[in-house]
């Protein structure tokens, strides 16, 4: 009998080791009804920060904006249209994809701050060329000048963190001087490349 | 008492009357019994769902489990590349969740249980300074191993009804969870939480 009691106390203290650790999210109820037992489960959702910029062609590509005033028109303040541009026409896409802020675009370029030249000592300011967008509510554009660093901000599109935009800009050179001729700027040359970055905080 | 294993998925037993013994007490024969119950329910820890029929007069209890044993709450994490965010490809959490419920009552006075969820109380908030983004439950769904406690998706409410059994029964399942990741969301950590709630009314 004695070797009964001990197997039977062993059996609980083995097997009652394991419910004993009921679990902190282990709930229960007993007695009359109604009954309620209840247990929580978290969830967690990480996600990273994203800034995703694209201005004129995808894959890679950098965009060549070409102006050819008339000798008849050179200086008359006739808005001259460009060529080139992933849309052509002057005109380039820009995408804007973001869920890390409010984003600041500023425009740099490689001018040392003289603007376009010939190569001759002449230049043409960055001030001759203007940009506007396609919905300039949404996506507004950033001036160009020679210095560089003026800059726009494009109100996210959804709470105060996200942005998710596509739109495009268009260049025109505003003709409303006479200059020596030549060619000004080119293929990140003579101060022609302007470089934009979008930045969050 | 009769006892069946089914493959050791489902268990069903009866219990109507313990018999004498003319060499032990009744009431440790009894004990022993109980114990052997006891062990073929550990035995079977692993099986997928577990069936009981009492036929004894049981005290009426319910009982629930969600998670891990030995934690506090579980918590399921996804985590997104920031090549995804918001691309609609499904991010599937890591391992599965154990989810245990148990209805007991006598075979006179069956119950019936009740199994709800609220997503709707606690939503995945952004725990980033000073932002108010949250992702709604519903982006998440889960997939039963065994369809015990069957799959479905969070709907945002405060009582969506998930399953429901007759006494005296338990029921174990293994849920592995999904973030639908449809929407272009801030960056942050998401944290948040359901309850579930297995009553009888």
């Amino acid at each position: 009998m004695n070797s009964v009691k001990h197997f039977i106390s062993v059996f609980f203290l083995v097997a009652g080791g394991v419910p004993g650790t009921l679990m902190a999210e282990a709930t229960s109820d007993s007695g009359a009804t109604p009954l309620s037992a209840a247990a929580r489960l978290d969830f967690q959702i990480n996600i990273p920060g994203i800034l995703r910029f694209r201005v004129g062609s995808d894959a890679g590509s950098i965009d060549l904006v070409q102006f050819s005033p008339t000798a008849a028109n050179l200086g008359d303040d006739t808005d001259i249209a460009g060529t080139g541009g992933d849309l052509t026409g002057g005109e380039v896409t820009v995408d804007l994809f973001s869920n890390a802020g409010q984003i600041i675009i500023t425009p740099t370029n490689n001018s040392g701050g003289a603007g376009l030249d010939n190569g001759l000592g002449d230049n043409i300011s960055y001030d001759e060329i203007l940009t506007t967008s396609s919905n300039a509510a949404v996506l507004p554009v950033p001036v160009l000048s020679d210095a560089g660093g003026t800059t726009s901000e494009p109100p996210p599109t959804s709470g105060l963190r996200v942005t998710n935009l596509t739109e495009s800009w268009t260049y025109t050179y505003d003709n409303t001087a006479v200059y020596p001729e030549g060619t000004y700027g080119g293929v990140n040359t003579q101060g022609g490349r302007v470089t934009y970055t979008a930045a969050t905080p | 008492m009769a006892l069946v294993v089914q493959g050791c998925r489902k268990v069903a037993y009866g219990l109507s009357e313990a018999s004498s013994s003319s060499t032990m007490p009744r009431h440790y024969l009894q004990t022993i019994l109980k114990g052997l119950l006891v062990s073929v329910t550990l035995w079977c820890a692993t099986a997928d769902a577990v069936i009981f029929n009492l036929k004894n007069k049981a005290k009426p209890r319910i009982s629930i489990q969600v998670g891990d044993k030995g934690k506090k709450i579980t918590a399921v994490t996804f985590t997104v590349l920031s090549s995804q965010i918001g691309n609609s490809t499904p991010i599937t959490a890591s391992g599965s969740v154990e989810i245990q419920i148990e209805i007991v009552a006598s075979a006179a006075n069956p119950l019936t249980g009740f199994l709800t969820v609220d997503s709707l109380s606690y939503p995945l908030k952004n725990s980033e300074p000073g932002s108010t983004s949250s992702i709604p439950f519903s982006e998440i769904s889960w997939t039963a191993q065994d369809g015990d406690i069957p799959s479905g998706s969070f709907q945002d409410e405060i009582n969506q009804a998930i399953a429901s059994f007759q006494s005296s029964q338990s029921y174990r399942d293994f849920h592995t969870f999904s973030y639908a990741n449809t929407k272009l969301i801030e960056s942050g950590t998401y944290k948040g939480h359901v309850i579930y709630t297995w009553a009888v009314p």
